[in-house]
């Protein structure tokens, strides 16, 4: 199987007022199909800044991406747009339903973006919101819909457009710890059953406990990169 | 989902500001309508009181007559300019003119002798109308004469008196007949009132020797016809003479008009930039609220047409509901002026400004020009408003955009 | 409108004026004002009567008029149309600025108001004004000789009359032109305030009228209608007769 993302040699400064903050120091990063990762490390050692630049959000201060094949360095902003429309599914943190729409509105929101069919739509978002557990809820709106239920919705949208990648930004971070397991348990069903990639962001340990693969950032530089937390030092 | 059903739960979000400013542009578009309606009808009504009263909208002349208004410069073939009128369906009246002597006992005036047919004057003007004492010309030649009111004042004359009319004729003589008044007009404007006296063209024709010179013929469609086409087809009866319009014979008037219609305009713009400023201040408001969504939308692969769409399609309905309930309410009020007018006589009489005579009840016109252009326009200028709110939001940077809580 | 007087007074021959008789021309250095002296009352007399045609050539038309006039004093005068048919019987009575006018067909007398003394009288190149104007060229205008000498073969002295600041006249300037030995007038220009010429009364045929020597054809030539104009010849005339009053009565004028 070839790789599915290729981060090489990655920093990312921010500056302001001659003030330079290194976000990134030169991180290398491969990701396989079908992998189930979590980045973890500290506060402000630079995770959700690589998972921006992974997902063609950001753009690296140098370093390579390449995601699904695409150079994301050559890719003009549009391109960038669409790279995240087909091959990228997104999950932030919270809040990041759109109030004004329904569950399935919300969960079939990329899809319309792809002009996939009403019909085909209707069917292929009436699955995935079963199959994270929202059946019969597919009309309510955000504010009817428990946090846990939110995150759910925001994880159908990610997925049912099938994508090759799905970036998930601390998603149990505004939940507590028994949702964040189901959650959890939700995307490590998804990527079983369905093969979905995931690399999210991290600091729960229960998470930690359960990803398949660990990578520890400090100070913008991955500081181990394992199975499991033993194989990292310095946890 | 279609864009629009969610641009409406959107602008419902803030129910209570969506709420003001559509109370905002209709109110803007209400006033807009109902007062171009009544300026409308205050210059239409200008201008036809002017024009059907008795210069018409469109007049012919030989060339060189207005310049010097010389008797012998008559049309070549006013026939060919009634009958293209009359097949037009437009109302058309001869006239002949010439300068004389009226005279009554030790009494003596200058008068504008206006030799008429006064068939075609009932037909395409309202002159006959304006008849104070007496009555207005029959069909048929009497040695009648119909005054101007200041002429009959200064001549002592009433109706049943005889005047003297004294001419220099067309072949020189002294011509001079006795003439029977018939009626006094009304007021009608200085030009008539000071010096007018009307006489049938037959016996017009034989005071002066005219053998039927006839001087103008005065076009009347009674706004029924644009200004340009009934000045072609006048043009066209009538080569080689000139063909003036009501424009050009009252020209204060119709500058002033111009210059109303240009206050208008710059009066409308007030109440459209009201509008349109408080719309966009709006969409600004909805914007910044949202800026986390759209980073999301961005973030999810929306182009940036898409929220161009999305935040022009919430001010197209707001636009659309302000301008169309406010246009609703200025049809039915616009409406209730056109029947029913302001009364303003209780401030003025009929009066007049710069040559033209305005009624004293103030109605209203509803025309396209006069209520779909103020509506469609603000409708456009509301909508031109959310381009730039529309644009801060499909600038945004996704990361920043979702950072920002 | 004085200059105009000296037009109406050659028009109307001395109806319009009374005057001492005509001063013995001739004599050798007359000043400018004895010129114009002389020019203003070549016609005039205690009173007068004759016989007069007139003939006004138009772009459209052309007719000759036959009338006789009557005059007294300086501001009196009474005109009668005696030919064309159609016309005759139609009379002109002025008494000082009033001018009535009666109509036979019509059988009425009218009165011209002011605002007509400007129009044409009778049709001609003459404005009723010309008519009732009875002051001295001398007295309206500041005058004095701007050529004396040979011009076209004639021996000519040519006086140029501006009108004073306060003088009633229309015109801008008046040039006299009269014939030296004599101070017979040849031509006058009228000039309008721009000082363009606006038109010319020419005199000429002269020869005896009433015991005196003087030009019996009057040609009255618009400046701006070429080909226009009015030729006043005078067949007969008769000065210092006896004329009852009554003759200038609104009652005389009617028959
Ligand atoms: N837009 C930004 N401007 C300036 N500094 C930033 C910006 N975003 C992130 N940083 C800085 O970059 C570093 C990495 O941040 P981040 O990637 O958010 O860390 P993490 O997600 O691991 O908490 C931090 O020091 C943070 O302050
Ligand atoms: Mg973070």
């Amino acid at each position: 199987m070839s790789t599915l993302v290729k981060a090489t040699d990655i920093t990312k400064d921010y500056g302001q007022d001659g003030v330079v903050t290194h976000a990134l120091r030169g991180v290398s990063l491969s990701l396989q199909p079908g992998e189930f990762a979590a980045m973890v490390g500290p506060s402000g050692s630079g995770k959700s800044t690589l998972l921006n630049i992974i997902g063609g959000l950001d753009r690296p201060t140098s370093g390579t991406v390449e995601v699904d094949g695409q150079r994301l360095n050559d890719l003009g902003k549009s391109a960038l747009g669409e790279l995240r429309r087909d091959h990228i599914g997104f999950i932030f943190q919270s809040y990041n339903l759109l109030p004004v729409l329904t569950a399935r509105e919300n969960a079939e929101y990329v899809l319309r973006l792809q002009g996939v069919p009403a019909a085909e739509r209707r069917r292929r978002v009436t699955e995935v919101l079963a199959e994270v557990g929202l059946a019969g809820m597919e009309d309510r709106f955000p504010r009817q819909l428990s946090g846990g239920q939110q995150q759910r919705v925001a994880i159908a949208r990610a997925v049912a457009p099938e994508p090759a990648l799905v970036l998930a930004d601390e998603p149990t971070a505004n939940v507590d710890s028994k949702t964040g397991q189901s959650l959890l348990d939700l995307m490590l069903r998804l990527n079983q059953d369905k093969g979905v990639t995931f690399l999210f962001s991290t600091h729960d340990p229960a998470v930690m406990q359960r990803a398949r693969r660990l990578i520890l950032l400090k100070d913008g530089e991955v500081a181990g990169d394992g199975e499991g937390l033993e194989d990292i030092d310095g946890v | 989902m279609n864009t629009l059903r969610v641009a409406w739960r959107n602008l419902w979000r803030n129910r209570r500001r969506t709420l003001v400013t559509l109370a905002a542009v209709s109110v803007c578009t209400l006033i807009l309508t109902v007062i171009y309606c009544l300026m409308e009808g205050l210059m239409v009504g200008a201008v036809a009181n002017t024009t059907n009263l008795s210069l018409g909208e469109v007049q012919v002349y030989a060339k060189g007559y207005r310049h010097d208004r010389s008797f012998y410069k008559a049309l070549k073939d006013p026939g060919a300019i009634l009958a293209a009128a009359s097949a037009a369906g437009v109302g058309a009246a001869p006239r002949s003119y010439s300068f004389g002597l009226a005279a009554l006992g030790a009494k003596s005036s200058g008068a504008r002798l206006w030799g008429i047919d006064p068939a075609a004057e009932r037909a395409a003007f309202d002159l006959y109308r304006h008849v104070a004492q007496g009555r207005f010309l029959g069909d048929r030649p009497e040695k009648a004469v119909v005054l101007g009111y200041k002429l009959a004042k200064s001549l002592e004359a009433r109706v049943g008196s005889t005047l003297v009319v004294v001419v220099q004729a067309a072949d020189g003589s002294l011509g001079n007949d006795l003439f029977k008044v018939v009626g006094i007009l009304k007021s009608c404007g200085a030009a008539i009132d000071r010096n007018a006296a009307l006489v049938h063209r037959a016996d017009f024709a034989e005071l002066l020797v005219s053998g039927g010179r006839i001087h103008e013929v005065a076009l009347n469609s009674r706004g029924r016809m644009p200004l340009e086409k009934l000045r072609a087809l006048a043009a066209a009866a009538a080569p080689g003479q000139e063909v003036t319009t009501w424009r050009v014979i009252m020209p204060a008037a119709s500058d002033m008009l111009n210059v109303w219609d240009s206050m208008m305009w710059l009066f409308g713009l007030v109440f459209i930039l009201a509008a349109a400023l408080g719309l966009m201040n709006t969409m600004l408001m909805a914007t910044f609220e949202r800026i986390r969504e759209f980073g999301i939308i961005r973030a999810l692969g929306a182009t940036t047409w898409r929220i161009l769409a999305d935040v022009t399609g919430e001010a197209m309905i707001l636009s659309l509901l302000g301008t169309g309930l406010g246009a609703l309410l200025g049809l039915a009020v616009s409406q209730y002026l056109v029947v029913h007018g302001l009364d303003m006589s209780s401030l003025a009489g009929s009066y007049s400004v710069g040559g033209l005579t305005f009624d004293p009840v103030w109605r209203a016109t509803l025309s396209l020009r006069s209520f779909l252009e103020p509506v469609l326009l603000m409708f456009g200028v509301c909508l031109l408003a959310s381009i730039y709110p529309a644009i801060l939001a499909a600038r945004l940077d996704p990361v920043r955009a979702i950072n920002r809580v | 409108m004085q200059s105009k007087s000296k037009l109406a007074g050659a028009l109307l021959g001395a109806a319009l004026w009374l005057a001492a008789a005509a001063p013995a021309a001739g004599a050798a250095g007359l000043t400018p004002r004895q010129i114009l002296d002389h020019v203003d009352d070549l016609f005039r007399g205690k009173s007068s009567q004759g016989l007069m045609t007139m003939t006004v050539v138009t772009k459209h038309w052309q007719r000759t008029l036959t009338m006789q006039w009557w005059s007294k004093g300086k501001d009196r005068s009474l005109v009668r149309i005696l030919a064309p048919k159609k016309e005759a019987g139609t009379a002109t009575l002025r008494v000082g600025n009033n001018v009535w006018n009666y109509l036979p067909k019509v059988k009425r007398v009218i009165k011209l108001p002011s605002s007509m003394m400007s129009g044409s009288w009778m049709g001609s190149h003459f404005t009723n004004d010309d008519l009732v104007k009875e002051s001295r060229m001398a007295d309206d205008y500041t005058f004095k000789i701007t050529f004396q000498g040979v011009r076209d073969g004639r021996e000519i002295i040519e006086i140029t009359c501006r009108p004073k600041p306060d003088a009633a006249v229309v015109w801008g300037q008046v040039r006299v032109v009269v014939q030296a030995g004599d101070y017979l007038p040849l031509f006058m220009r009228y000039f309008d305030e721009d000082l363009h010429p606006a038109r010319t009364m020419y005199f000429t045929n002269v020869g005896d009228l009433g015991g005196r020597r003087l030009p019996r054809t009057m040609k009255m030539v618009p400046q701006d209608k070429p080909g226009e104009y009015t030729l006043v010849t005078y067949q007969k005339m008769r000065f210092d007769l006896e004329l009852a009053d009554s003759v200038f009565s609104l009652r005389s004028l009617r028959d």
